[in-house]
């Protein structure tokens, strides 16, 4: 399509906006803008596309305006105003919209013709040596925010924060925390090294247990699994937010650094971070459970 | 989607092999213009369809809901909303004029 209509003056943009499934290839949300423009770069790589991006805010203001839709698809007229819109991207019919709009064209492009050559995920460290937690029952998504002005390194591991519905809906329930590597960094656990550790600080009045904890002891000299945790929480009626402080070591094979970094959680259900696929509930889908 | 559900370790990986293949065709399928297949159906993990935007496409009710509630429609002026090119200068939508513009929202994932 864009081989085709470009040359007719018609411009391409793709709106690069935050992650649908979180984990998915390895892929964990930016806690920066300059972390979405590498995963721009690295869209650009593995899809090998010439369309120009746009990125969204951190705040994500362009997916808010436009209705939250995952894979929206619009055409504009020349005045900027909206001709065709559809919440899910269909290429055959925008095919036939621009024929329509532009004109056709003689020889439409195919794969084929493309000869598109999908490059793979980057893979550090193996992978499937930890076992992943298992999550029984509803998990929701909730706000974590990487306290980012006091890093002195970058998150090469970011937290992800799930509450279990009863957590949210009675005060007591489970807590996950999950701590993925950003595969943008080229790091992976050492395992030679000192295993994940986090700290919990929160209200006194909000029990938590246990509030410190350690990841695995691994035999694998290296991984890039995730580090997760299962914490119990019985914060009665607060609604502070709790604090996060991960300790961790960032390797490659030439370097190995140690790294604390802080997180704020919220007990707010976070629907701009999207779900760990089939592990949590799509915060589209809250109307199905109690608040 | 599969909330609720819990899968053995299997079942997820195959799960999430369907995704990406998923994620992949429409992004390939998007830029050469091939059919695509609808993706909300890895997302909710339903394929009822139960709504329609626009005439001829249709889509599940609950996203449907959230993007009509964002009251854009044909006719109206695209949001003028500052963002970012892929170099991180700032652009603001509003400059997206002069001529017919394709834009498709996505992710990595």
């Amino acid at each position: 399509m864009f081989r085709d209509y470009a040359p007719k003056g018609v411009q391409f943009y793709y709106l690069y906006k935050s992650l649908a499934h979180w984990g998915d290839w390895g892929y964990v949300g930016p806690v920066t803008l300059q972390e979405r423009l590498l995963h721009i770069q690295e869209a650009k790589r593995v899809l090998g596309t010439k369309i120009d991006w746009l990125s969204d805010t951190m705040s994500n203001d362009l997916k808010h305006a436009i209705g939250d839709a995952s894979n929206s698809e619009y055409i504009l007229d020349p005045h900027g105003t909206i001709v065709r819109i559809r919440v899910w991207s269909d290429p055959e019919a925008l095919r036939e919209d621009l024929r329509a709009l532009v004109g056709p064209v003689d020889h439409p492009t195919t794969v084929a013709d493309l000869g598109m050559k999908i490059e793979p995920p980057p893979s550090e460290a193996p992978t499937g040596i930890v076992p992943r937690v298992d999550l029984k029952g509803a998990f929701h998504p909730l706000v974590a925010q990487a306290q980012v002005e006091k890093r002195r390194h970058p998150f090469y591991a970011k937290l992800r924060a799930a509450a279990q519905n009863e957590l949210l809906t009675t005060g007591k329930g489970q807590l996950y925390l999950g701590y993925f590597l950003d595969p943008i960094y080229d790091v992976h656990w050492n395992n030679e090294a000192a295993p994940v550790s986090y700290e919990v600080t929160g209200p006194t009045a909000v029990s938590i247990s246990p509030a410190k904890g350690r990841g695995p002891v691994v035999d694998a000299p290296a991984d890039s699994d995730p580090r997760e945790f299962l914490l119990n929480v019985d914060r009665g009626r607060s609604t502070e937010p709790i604090g996060i402080t991960l300790h961790y070591y960032a390797c490659t094979d030439r370097w190995c650094i140690p790294v604390s970094q802080e997180y704020v959680i919220s007990w707010q259900i976070d629907r701009d971070s999207g779900t760990q696929f089939g592990r949590e509930i799509d915060p589209r889908m809250l109307e199905k459970y109690p608040r | 989607m599969l909330e609720g559900v819990q899968m053995n370790r299997a079942t997820r990986a195959t799960l999430t092999v369907i995704v990406v293949l998923a994620a992949v065709a429409a992004v390939g399928l998007w830029t050469t213009g091939e059919r695509l297949g609808s993706r909300e159906t890895a997302e909710g993990g339903t394929s009822a369809i139960e709504a329609t935007v626009t005439p001829g496409i249709t889509l599940r009710a609950g996203a449907a809901r959230r993007f009509e509630a964002s009251g854009l429609g044909v006719s109206d002026a695209f949001p003028a909303v500052d963002v970012f090119d892929s170099e991180g200068q700032a652009f603001n939508t509003s400059r997206l004029k002069g001529r017919y513009t394709v834009l498709v929202s996505g992710c990595l994932t």
